[in-house]
């Protein structure tokens, strides 16, 4: 009250200072709101992802031993960053690789199923899935 | 009155008009900031969320997956497709209903008629639709996502291994 009676106020200076501080203090804050979103994002892409890495291998199960038998070669699915199945691998985001292999050392029919989806852009592996499958002979 | 006019310098204006673009512009990061952050949660809640309902689709099918016992059924309660498990050994006679209504998965374990009343809200979802494979012995769940303005369907599929 003596302050303002005496009518003195806060110098140009320490407004400016103020300020700024403030500023610093806001931008470093939506910082971690945009790191969060990125974070979510990177979450979300991860999961489905997973998704579909699990849902080829779902695949390969629904095989019979015969089928199982022929496929000798990896398989490659590439997906752009909709997740919509394309054939042109430069302008793919994702690369979903199959692989299918027979481990006798367990069992005959036993077949060892890696599925593995990588982003392209990055070269991560942003899942990789490795499980055994027994393929019953159908009579 | 004259004498307080002049004391107005053009240093005070100059003040002035930077505190109010700086309240400007402090109000509006609040905003978009809050904002950000609604976003940020629900989006990561409805991940949350569709994960919950994913694994638990697919253990409760894992868990009880044995000859001709898990099946899908249209109009089991109220109209409503359903996934119907019918449980053995020590549960045997009981049936698992895992369904979708009102924006909600449910289960219902008995062995009676089932009804909403007796079933148990699992978790909430953006919508959840069933489909049978019958020729790959498959069951394909779809889950709808919110991606931005629209929304998509996920598949997840799950292979019986009763065949």
């Amino acid at each position: 009250m003596k302050r303002l009676l005496k009518n003195e106020g806060f110098t140009l200076i320490e407004v400016i200072m103020s300020i700024a501080i403030l500023s610093i203090v806001s931008a470093v804050v939506l910082q971690l709101f945009i790191s969060s979103m990125d974070l979510n994002n990177k979450s979300r892409t991860i999961d489905v992802a997973g998704v579909y890495a699990a849902n080829a291998i779902e695949n390969l199960k629904a095989l019979t031993s015969e089928e199982a038998r022929v496929i000798k070669q990896d398989q490659e699915w590439l997906y752009d960053s909709d997740w919509q199945l394309i054939n042109d691998n430069k302008s793919a985001q994702f690369k979903l690789v199959v692989k299918l292999r027979e481990n006798i050392d367990v069992a005959e029919n036993f077949y060892e199923i890696q599925s593995k989806m990588i982003d392209q852009k990055t070269d991560e592996v942003l899942v990789e899935y490795i499980t055994g499958h027994y393929y019953f002979k159908k009579e | 009155m004259k004498s307080r006019r002049s004391k107005v310098s053009i240093e005070s204006i100059m003040v002035m008009l930077l505190m109010i673009a700086f309240s400007i512009a402090v109000s509006l990061m609040i905003t978009q900031g809050s904002q950000i952050f609604k976003q940020s949660i629900d989006n990561k809640e409805e991940d949350e969320n569709l994960r919950i309902a994913m694994s638990y689709i697919n253990m409760r099918i894992k868990q009880n997956d044995y000859a001709d016992k898990i099946n899908l059924e249209s109009n089991v309660i109220e109209g409503l497709s359903a996934i119907v498990i019918e449980h053995i050994d020590e549960e045997e006679g009981f049936r698992s209903y895992i369904y979708y209504d009102d924006n909600y998965l449910y289960e219902c374990y008995t062995d009676e008629i089932p009804t909403k009343e007796i079933s148990t809200q699992i978790i909430d979802s953006n919508g959840i639709r069933f489909e049978e494979r019958i020729d790959k012995n498959q069951l394909v769940i779809y889950y709808s996502q919110r991606r931005g303005q629209d929304m998509i369907e996920l598949e997840q599929i799950i292979t019986l291994r009763s065949n």
